[in-house]
C-alpha cells in the first residue's frame, strides 16, 4: 500500500490538471478547463486545510528520565488543540533507540479543552549516555491527503542511559562502620543489632523489657540479653580517570569496563542497602558524595556516565588525597585501568586504609588487552608477568584483587567469578 | 483484537468501483448513446467492472507479495510505455477526427479499466485506475452533450471522495490505532467536497453545455439522441448505477468481497489482557492456559508475518537466502541478528522458549519495521 505521506496522487492531479488546461486551450473545448479549474480550486483548498489543524496545536511529554541499556520505556504524548482537530500524526524523536523516530497517529477528534494521550514504548537499544529525546513534529494533511504540513515542536529532554550493571559476587562480605539504624551486617560487640550475642548480668539503666528471664530464674539474679552491634555497609570507590589507560573503542574499551564496573559496584552497595561515595580525578572532578538508596543509585549513575578517561593523576595519589574522607572500618574499591600500576604508591594506599581499618578490593581493567590507541604495547609475556606481579603483591596483603580483560564477559567476570 | 480499517477500505473500494462505472458508463453514453440500453451495455458496466474490483482487491496484496520491488517496477514501467503507445495512438486517431479511433480506441480504453481494476496489486495505488478513468472522461468530452457533461461531473466529484477515503484508510492502515475512529464523519468530509465539485461542474455544464469537438463531428462519429429519449436513457442508466452501487456495498460489507486474507494484517495485533476466570461449576469453557511450546509457535509466526511485511516493502527474502543471510541485509542489523537467533531456536531449537522471550522478539520485529516503513 502507498505510504500514506505519498504524493502521488497530487501529482496526478497537478498533471492532469496541465493537460486538461492544455487541451481546453487547444481544442477550444471550455469542458477540459472546467474540469482543469474544479480540481485547481481542489488542490487550493486543500493546501489551506492541511495549514490549519497545527494552529493551536500543543505537544507535552511525560517520561522518566533515565533508564538501564535494553529496558524499555514507555513515553506517553499529551496533545492537546485550540481548535478541532482529526488525522494527527505525531513523530517523537527518542534519542535512546536505534529505531530514532517513533511515529504515532492521533485519529481524532480532538476537541478543543480536551487533551489526549498517545503512548509508546521504546527500547534503550544505544550505547550508555546522555541522549536527546525530541524534538516532536507534528503533521497533519487535508481530508483528501493532498498537502501535509508540518510543524517542529521544541519539546525537548535529556534522557539518561545508564550502563547495564551487574550483581558483583562476593562485595558485600567486606567492611561496614557501626550503625544506630538495623541492618544485615552486625559485628560480635554489644550493640542494637537483631543478632543476639548473649547473656550478662543486669547493670541499672538496662531496659527491663531486655530481661531474659529463663536465666533470671536459673541464676536468681537479673540476666538481660545483649545484642550485637549493627553495621551499615559504607563503600568509597575510587575510579581510575587517567587518560593514559585508554584503550580500545566502543564497548570494547578500558571506558567502558572501567565505568560498567563502578556502575556494578554503586548498584550492588546500593541494593546491599549500604553508604556509597564515589571518586575520580579526570578533566573534572568525578565526586558523588556518601548516600544510599534509589535517589542516590540514579544519580551516581548519572553523575558515572558524565565522566571520562581525560585526567592526569593516578589512581594511587587519588586516593591519597581524598584518604580523610574515606571512613574507617568500610570498604574501599579501586578500580584501575591498567595492571601496569606502581606497587610503591599502591602499598603505601593499601596500608594507609588497612590502618583505618578499612577493607580494600582492586579491579584491575587490561589495558593492554584491548587495541591500542597510542604507542605500542609491551609484549603479552610482559603484560602476563606484570598482572602476576600485582596480583600476588596484592593477594599477599588480603586484598581481593580481580583482573578483567578484554575478552571477559564482565555479567560472568564480576557476577560468578566475583573477587578472587 | 487486530483493528483494521475495513469501513475506510470498503469506502475506498466503493469509490474506485463508481468512478470507474461512471467513466466506463459515460463513455459508452457519449460515444454510443443511440446503443446504451442494449443489455450488454447496459449490463456488463456494473457487473465486469465490479467484479474485477472485488477480485483485483482480493488478489492485490498476493499480487504485491510475489514479486519483489524492483521486479515489479520494471513490469509497471513495461505496461506504462505500453499503454502510453496506446493511449497515444488513440489520441492522434481522436485528434485528427478519427471514427475507428472514437469506435474501437474508446473500446479498448473501457476494456483497460477493468484490467486495471483487476491488476491493481502490481501498481503504484489505484493510479492505473484513475488516469485509464481520465484518459476515458477526457474522450467523452470530446464527443461532448450530456454523456460529456456527466461523464466530465462525476468524474471530477467521485476522484475527491476516493482521495478522502484513500487517504484515511492508508493512513490508519500504517499506523494501527487502539481505537479506530468512526468512519462516517471522515468520510462525509470526503463527500461534502466531492458534492461540491458535483455541483460547481453540474452548474457549469448546465449554463454552458459541452460541444462536441469539431472533425469528430464532422466525421460522423458523435451521435445524438432527441431529448425526451435521452432523459429516459440518463434514468435508467442512474437507476442501474444506484442499484450496482448497493448491491456492491452489500457484498463488500456482507459477503466479504475484496478481503485477501492476509491483505491489510499488520505485523502486530493489539490485544486485550484479560484476567482468567476460574471455571464456575465447569459448565463454562475457560481458555486453557498458553502452553510453554506455544511460545515458541508465536515466535516463528512473529517471524514469518514481519518478513511477509518486508518483502511488501521490497525487501524479500530470496529463496536461496538462510535466515541468517536475509537478517545480513536487514537494519538494524542488531535487531534483525537478535530476532533471527529467536526465530532459530523456535524453529530447530530443543529448548522452551517464555512469554519474555516473545516479548523480546515482537520487540525486535516492531525494531525493524519501523526502520524500514521509515525509508519506505
Amino acid at each position: 500500500m502507498e505510504s500514506s505521506r505519498s504524493t502521488l496522487y497530487r501529482s496526478f492531479l497537478v498533471t492532469a490538471i496541465v493537460v486538461l488546461a492544455l487541451l481546453g486551450l487547444g481544442l477550444r473545448l471550455p469542458a477540459f478547463l472546467a474540469l482543469a479549474a474544479a480540481w485547481a480550486g481542489v488542490l487550493a483548498v486543500a493546501w489551506y486545510k492541511a495549514q490549519r489543524p497545527l494552529d493551536g496545536l500543543r505537544v507535552r511529554r511525560d517520561l522518566y528520565p533515565s533508564a538501564f541499556e535494553g529496558d524499555e520505556v514507555p513515553v506517553e504524548i499529551l496533545v492537546e488543540s485550540d481548535r478541532p482537530a482529526r488525522m494527527i500524526e505525531i513523530a517523537d524523536a527518542f534519542g535512546p533507540s536505534i529505531t530514532v523516530e517513533q511515529r504515532m497517529l492521533e485519529p481524532g477528534p480532538l476537541e478543543p479543552g480536551s487533551a489526549r494521550r498517545l503512548k509508546y514504548s521504546a527500547f534503550c537499544s544505544r550505547h550508555w549516555g546522555i541522549h536527546p529525546v525530541g524534538p516532536v513534529q507534528v503533521l497533519a494533511s487535508d481530508p483528501a491527503g493532498l498537502f501535509h504540513a508540518r510543524r517542529l515542536l521544541p519539546v525537548t529532554d535529556e534522557f539518561a542511559v545508564f550502563p547495564q550493571v551487574y550483581d558483583v559476587a562476593g562485595l558485600a562480605e567486606f567492611g561496614a562502620r557501626s550503625s544506630l539504624i538495623p541492618h544485615e551486617s552486625s559485628a560480635g560487640r554489644a550493640g542494637q543489632s537483631l543478632v543476639s550475642m548473649g547473656i550478662r548480668d543486669y547493670r541499672p539503666g538496662d531496659d527491663p523489657r531486655r530481661i531474659h528471664w529463663p536465666a533470671t530464674a536459673r541464676r536468681g539474679s537479673l540476666m538481660v540479653k545483649e545484642f550485637e552491634v549493627d553495621l551499615a555497609p559504607y563503600y568509597t570507590v575510587f575510579v581510575d580517570l587517567d587518560r593514559r589507560h585508554r584503550a580500545g573503542t566502543g564497548r570494547k574499551s578500558t571506558l567502558e569496563y572501567v565505568l560498567r564496573t563502578a556502575g556494578s559496584v554503586i548498584w550492588t552497595a546500593v541494593r546491599s542497602g549500604g553508604f556509597v561515595q564515589v571518586s575520580g580525578q579526570g578533566s573534572k572532578t568525578l565526586h558523588i558524595p556518601p548516600g544510599r538508596g534509589e535517589t542516590h543509585l540514579t544519580f551516581s549513575l548519572y553523575e558515572l556516565i558524565r565522566a571520562d578517561l581525560d585526567g592526569a593523576v593516578p589512581l594511587a595519589e587519588a586516593v591519597l588525597q581524598q584518604l580523610p574522607f574515606v571512613p574507617p572500618q568500610s570498604t574501599v574499591v579501586l578500580i584501575s585501568g591498567t595492571v601496569f600500576v606502581d606497587l610503591g604508591p599502591l602499598g603505601d594506599v593499601v596500608e594507609a586504609l588497612r590502618s583505618r581499618g578499612s577493607r580494600v578490593v582492586v579491579f584491575l581493567v587490561n589495558n593492554f588487552s584491548f587495541p591500542a590507541i597510542s604507542g605500542w604495547p609491551p609484549s603479552r609475556p610482559q603484560v602476563l608477568e606484570k598482572t602476576q606481579e600485582v596480583t600476588f603483591f596484592l593477594r599477599s596483603r588480603g586484598v581481593p584483587v580481580r583482573v578483567l580483560e578484554e575478552s571477559d564477559d564482565l555479567e560472568t567476570a564480576l557476577g560468578r567469578g566475583g573477587l578472587a | 483484537m487486530r483493528r483494521s480499517p475495513e469501513a475506510f477500505l470498503r469506502a475506498r473500494l466503493l469509490a474506485v468501483y463508481l468512478l470507474s462505472l461512471a467513466a466506463v458508463s459515460g463513455s459508452i453514453l457519449a460515444w454510443h448513446p443511440d446503443r446504451a440500453l442494449s443489455p450488454l451495455n447496459l449490463l456488463w458496466p456494473p457487473i465486469g467492472l465490479g467484479a474485477a474490483a472485488v477480485a483485483g482487491a482480493a488478489m492485490q496484496d498476493r499480487l504485491s507479495a510475489m514479486l519483489d520491488r524492483h521486479l515489479r517496477t520494471r513490469i509497471r514501467s513495461v505496461a506504462g510505455l505500453a499503454y502510453g503507445a496506446t493511449l497515444l495512438v488513440v489520441s492522434i486517431g481522436l485528434l485528427t477526427g478519427s471514427r475507428g479511433a472514437a469506435e474501437e480506441g474508446c473500446a479498448l480504453l473501457r476494456g483497460l479499466q477493468a484490467a486495471f481494476l483487476l491488476l491493481a496489486g502490481f501498481g503504484r495505488g489505484s493510479l492505473g485506475i484513475l488516469i485509464n478513468a481520465l484518459a476515458l472522461t477526457a474522450t467523452s468530452i470530446l464527443a461532448g452533450g450530456p454523456g460529456a457533461a456527466l461523464s466530465a461531473a462525476l468524474h471530477g466529484s467521485l476522484l475527491m471522495f476516493f482521495l478522502a477515503a484513500d487517504h484515511a484508510a492508508r493512513t490508519l492502515t500504517e499506523f494501527p490505532v487502539e481505537t479506530m475512529p468512526r468512519p462516517g464523519p471522515l468520510l462525509l468530509r470526503g463527500a461534502a467536497s466531492s458534492g461540491a465539485v458535483l455541483l460547481l461542474l453540474g452548474g457549469f455544464f448546465a449554463l454552458l453545455p459541452p460541444a462536441p469537438y469539431a472533425p469528430l463531428q464532422r466525421a460522423g462519429a458523435v451521435v445524438s439522441l432527441p431529448a425526451g429519449q435521452l432523459v429516459g436513457l440518463l434514468t435508467n442508466l442512474g437507476a442501474v448505477a444506484l442499484l450496482a452501487a448497493i448491491v456492491f456495498t452489500a457484498l463488500l460489507r456482507f459477503g466479504g468481497g475484496g478481503r485477501s486474507g492476509a491483505a491489510e494484517e499488520p505485523a502486530f495485533e493489539v490485544a486485550s489482557a484479560r484476567r482468567r476466570t476460574e471455571k464456575a461449576g465447569g459448565a463454562r469453557y475457560a481458555e486453557p492456559p498458553v502452553e510453554r511450546k506455544e511460545w515458541r509457535a508465536r515466535i516463528v509466526q512473529l517471524y514469518v508475518k514481519t518478513a511477509e511485511q518486508l518483502s511488501k516493502w521490497g525487501k524479500r527474502r530470496r529463496p536461496w537466502q538462510t535466515p541468517r543471510e536475509f537478517a545480513r541485509t536487514l537494519a538494524p542489523a542488531g535487531a534483525a541478528a537478535d530476532l533471527t537467533e529467536l526465530f532459530g531456536r523456535a524453529r530447530y531449537g530443543r529448548d522452551e522458549l517464555s512469554e519474555a522471550d516473545f516479548e523480546r522478539a515482537e520487540r525486535l520485529s516492531k525494531e525493524i519495521l519501523d526502520h524500514h516503513r521509515r525509508r519506505d
